[in-house]
């Protein structure tokens, strides 16, 4: 398998059809299976314990409903962070892609012959100076999110490189 | 219309109305217990009050939460659908229509 074919499978994965949320089918039912058992027990041991009378029995009956409340206290901290963890994964996917699109104040208008998104490398600031921030080591496009509402001080790459700074790995100028 | 607006929050209503169970459940098990003078009248209490409570609050606060995930899920899909030109999420299948009435939601709720 090349490559794009593993990488494209991982999108999809991630964000494809088959996702429309962070969690997968399973674990949405796994959740709700622990905190459907949670409120069965503690219904039961409410039952039992108010009906036996004697207090050893009824601290036990309120132990195994405790216990329930753990397990879906626990479950529910699950489910959240493994959404969270999707989340994540999510990300650094999108912002893969983003690193290949063009930023939207570099597009060109679009080509005659229908192509309307030229990739990232091709776009150049018009007047090849890139901004930096001063004290800094990267240099950015004009319209990275970066250097956006900051001062910052226009070179060439070649004077940013001799500076000894590099390209910013959002923008990838 | 605000038929409407739970269809699309269903997660956040249910969250709220969880958490309101767990609050009447503690108000009901505090006057349940103050009620009686018997430890072995006043633990059943313990358990229909304080561990109901306590497992509402944990539902409702999963769920409150897991919505805030859902909305960020939304926005990413709506980034990676921009920069990959791909169609609108509709197009994609039933389970993606969610996404496209979440992302109305989300912007109007300003998040």
């Amino acid at each position: 398998m090349n490559l794009a074919l593993e990488q494209r499978s991982v999108i999809d994965a991630l964000l494809g059809p088959s996702r429309t949320r962070p969690w997968a089918g399973r674990q949405v039912v796994g959740v709700v299976t622990a905190n459907a058992v949670t409120v069965a027990v503690t219904l039961v041991a409410w039952w039992v314990a108010s009906g036996t009378g004697k207090a050893t029995e009824e601290i036990g009956w309120s132990s195994l409903a405790l216990l329930g409340a753990v397990i879906a206290l626990a479950s529910n901290t699950w489910f959240l962070a493994r959404g969270r963890q999707m989340i994540r994964g999510a990300e650094g996917v999108v912002m893969g892609e983003r690193r290949f699109a063009p930023f939207p104040s570099d597009t060109v208008p679009p080509a005659p012959n229908g192509s309307s998104r030229p990739r990232a490398g091709t776009v150049v600031p018009p007047d090849g100076r890139y901004p930096s921030v001063p004290g800094t080591s990267r240099y950015h496009r004009p319209s990275c999110p970066l250097v956006a509402g900051k001062d910052t001080a226009d070179a060439a790459r070649s004077a940013h490189e001799q500076a000894g700074r590099h390209p910013c790995e959002v923008c990838q100028p | 219309m605000k038929m409407h607006g739970i269809k699309q929050q269903w997660d956040r209503a249910l969250a709220l109305l969880a958490a309101a169970v767990g609050a009447l459940a503690l108000v009901l098990g505090w006057v349940g217990v103050s009620g009686v003078s018997l430890v072995t009248q006043q633990i059943p209490y313990l358990i229909s009050g304080a561990v109901v409570g306590l497992v509402a609050f944990g539902v409702a606060s999963t769920l409150w939460l897991s919505a805030d995930l859902r909305d960020e899920w939304a926005k990413l899909d709506d980034i990676y659908r921009a920069v990959t030109d791909r169609p609108p999420a509709a197009a994609d299948g039933p389970g993606s229509v969610d996404l496209t009435q979440k992302r109305a939601t989300v912007g109007g709720r300003g998040r």
